[in-house]
């Protein structure tokens, strides 16, 4: 009995002493206006991450939000301190937001924002925002893990019903998204070794919708069509002009031009050139038999 | 016949047992206690036969910031998750010097700034200056331990010069270069800066009153890299602007076309060999309307050593470009830190012979940081590694040798963030883009990614 007594003790006082301190390094959490919402209410979340002073450049995990009170309207991440992301935030599964992403050279500060979602909500009660399998890495060429605190944020639900309407979030941005540098690469592994094009825009306001992409000649002809990066170019040869449009939520557009790769030969221009004097002839013809009859 | 007596004998060695066993407990002392160390010595002075000495209680806290002077048995730092101490003689703290941005408004200047990285100290809080004459004498408030500040009570159409300090338990460690702002009636009026700290949160940010300026809204860079470098400007990861920098090292740079939001803007250098140094990143939110000054950006030195592998006892030379003629402390990492010195030349280039004697054999590896006699500090640079080994192996410093760069065009962007997002949890992906070698492309090498982007 004295031994196990003693042991104890010795135990104890071991802990006590020689127990390094639990400290976290970084906090992952929510942000509110308020914790109570009447009925019907839209509201915003903001996740956030306070970095403790140590630089952080990738993140990846899970927002767990109660489908049962809680229906998403809308994901926002145009002013998100994430650059690129691997897994733009979305919801695939029901009650989840999964995402991850990188910041080159790291995010420093108490409030750096992840993305924010608009929420309204649906029936009453009391429930929570949490978070799962969050991974927060260090700046330090190693990709070294951060303890990470995950705090959850309560809420609840009145009975009271809300006359606001989620128009009253909308954002108002005329402002097109900003200038950006596509770039044109061949990778084995990609695309069998043929010419793709990559592109990342950013729109500060309410975030980048689509993109699209046009190849043509001269900038005459060809139509934009919707793409995604990594895109498969088309012409292969890299003889045409090949414009990127990013397409913010407004439908406010920033256009970028990538100049042909590859001059046409001689004979190809002088083909080009052919095509555009046989229009020109037959719609001079055509108006001239049309008005001088 | 001796000279004494055997009585007599007999009494002088009880006297001298009666002596020791008095004295024993100081003798004791002095052989735990007192012990000598190396010498040291430079150029300049020779310290011969040092001796430290046990002294002084016990101190803690909850953080640990203890200056004082204290000892242990053997020389050299100990540590621990929570505090690290260097025994034997006084290591002087340091930290980086914050760079500083201004953003002018009506009657105020809102001033954020990076934090100041403190070596061997942790900064405990930060003093903001302030004075109408360009280098003339700053008045200091104290701020407390955040990264903004918001200067209220100011003329319109003044221009003001702000500098930050930053302080270890009360002890001053390191300043910015100055940075200035003219307020101006009407010139972003009205942002909220929700959230308070942390470089500018950002919480419910947005225009909220009335901007009447016509002024383009962009971001003014200055700051130090080395003489007629390279130096680029990544915006939100990708390059937006590249300059070079003038025989003194100094470079500016202007980025026009911005929105209103948060951004993250990294600034680095290539020296004359190439070399890229440790980019210099920090967020800021931008104000529509108006155009933020960032000054003190203090790019960290290029650092490369002439020998992959050094023989245990030959030497190594390390070298690098930083600013002409600032001091250069340069860290070389073993069980025991190394600091030393060098002094860069008017090219900016500096060069140390290190000898490897006092380093065991294994892997090791040095960095490097710059002071100028004005007070600034760099932060320290990217380690560049080396092993102590048997033989000497020279080192090829031509290769770029980027951890990230998939599609070997000797950049680390875009592109090679696609090749690897292609290859994302995905079986048997190519060495290429695995860059920690584990079987998987995750999270941890977009990390590494992130670490050597440039855009």
């Amino acid at each position: 009995m004295n031994t196990i007594i003693k042991i104890s003790l010795a135990s104890l006082v071991f802990l006590t002493f020689f127990m390094p301190a639990v400290s976290f390094a970084a906090d992952i959490f929510f942000e509110t206006t308020k914790d109570t919402f009447d009925q019907h209410e839209p509201f915003l979340v903001r996740v956030l991450l306070d970095t403790k002073n140590v630089p952080i450049n990738a993140i990846e995990g899970t927002v767990i939000f109660p489908s049962s009170f809680l229906e998403l309207e809308e994901i926002r991440e145009g002013d998100s301190s994430i650059n690129f992301w691997i897994e733009r935030p979305e919801s695939k599964e029901d009650g989840e937001i999964h995402f991850s992403g990188i910041t080159a050279g790291g995010i420093t500060g108490e409030k750096r924002l992840i993305f924010s979602a608009l929420f309204r909500t649906k029936g009453t009660g009391t429930s929570s925002f949490s978070f799962r399998s969050v991974a927060l890495l260090k700046n330090d060429g190693l990709g070294t893990k951060i303890t990470t605190k995950e705090i959850p944020l309560d809420f609840s639900i009145s009975k009271n019903m809300s006359d606001i309407d989620v128009k009253d979030f909308a954002v108002t941005d005329t402002v097109p998204p900003e200038e950006f540098s596509p770039f044109i690469a061949e990778d084995p592994a990609l695309f069998e070794g043929k010419h793709f094009l990559v592109f990342s825009a950013k729109d500060k306001g309410v975030g980048i919708d689509h993109y699209e992409v046009r190849e043509s000649f001269f900038g005459i002809g060809g139509r934009y069509l919707r793409a995604e990066s990594p895109y498969l170019i088309r012409d292969q040869s890299l003889k045409k002009n090949i414009y990127v449009k990013a397409v913010d939520r407004e439908g406010n557009a920033k256009i970028v031009k990538i100049k042909t790769q590859n001059k046409l030969a001689l004979l190809e221009q002088w083909f080009i050139l052919g095509i555009i004097l046989c229009v020109c002839i037959f719609v001079v013809k055509k108006i001239r038999s049309k008005f001088f009859r | 016949m001796g000279f004494f007596s055997k009585k007599h004998h007999l009494k002088i060695i009880k006297k001298s047992f009666f002596f020791l066993r008095k004295s024993f407990p100081v003798i004791l002392g002095l052989v735990f206690f007192t012990f000598a160390s190396a010498n040291f010595s430079s150029t300049n002075f020779e310290l011969e036969n040092p001796v430290t000495v046990i002294e002084g209680g016990q101190s803690s806290s909850s953080s640990f910031q203890y200056f004082s002077n204290t000892g242990q048995l053997t020389n050299g730092q100990s540590t621990s998750t929570n505090f690290a101490q260097n025994a034997g003689f006084l290591y002087f703290p340091t930290a980086s010097s914050p760079a500083v941005s201004a953003t002018p408004g009506s009657g105020q200047v809102v001033l954020t700034w990076t934090p100041a990285v403190g070596i061997l100290a942790n900064i405990t809080s930060y003093e903001v200056g302030i004075s109408t004459v360009s280098g003339g004498t700053f008045t200091y408030t104290a701020v407390g331990n955040v990264l903004t500040s918001t200067r209220t009570s100011l003329s319109n159409g003044t221009t003001y010069f702000f500098k930050v300090r930053s302080f270890a338990a009360g002890i001053l460690l390191s300043e910015s270069a100055q940075v200035s702002a003219t307020p101006t009636a009407g010139s972003g009026t009205g942002v909220t800066w929700g959230g308070g700290g942390g470089g500018g949160g950002g919480v419910g940010v947005g225009v909220t009153g009335s901007d009447t300026t016509t002024t383009d809204t962009g971001v003014v860079f200055s700051g130090r890299a080395y003489p007629l470098s390279k130096v680029s400007i990544l915006k939100d990861g990708q390059i937006a602007l590249s300059t070079i920098a003038g025989p003194d090292s100094n470079f500016t740079g202007t980025l026009g076309g911005l929105s209103s939001g948060e951004y993250t803007f990294s600034v680095y250098g290539e020296d004359k060999n190439g070399i890229r140094s440790t980019p210099f990143t920090f967020q800021i939110f931008i104000t529509s309307g108006v155009t933020t000054k960032i000054s003190g950006i203090f790019i960290a030195p290029t650092i490369a050593v002439d020998k992959s592998e050094v023989k245990k006892g030959d030497n190594i030379v390390i070298f690098g470009q930083s600013t002409p003629t600032s001091d250069i402390v340069i860290s070389v990492n073993s069980e025991q830190e190394f600091f030393e010195n060098a002094l860069s030349d008017a090219s900016g280039v500096y060069l140390h012979t290190f000898d490897t004697s006092v380093l065991e054999l294994g892997k090791h590896s040095t960095k490097s940081k710059a002071l100028l006699h004005n007070g600034e500090i760099s932060t320290f640079g990217e380690a560049v590694g080396f092993i102590v080994g048997t033989k000497n192996v020279s080192a090829d410093n031509t290769k770029k040798n980027l951890k990230c760069d998939a599609n070997t065009d000797n950049r680390c962007n875009l592109v090679d963030f696609s090749i690897a997002a292609f290859w994302y949890k995905k079986k048997d992906p190519p060495a290429k883009v695995d860059f920690n070698n584990d079987g998987i492309v995750n999270l941890i090498d977009f990390s590494i990614m992130a670490f050597y982007w440039t855009g």
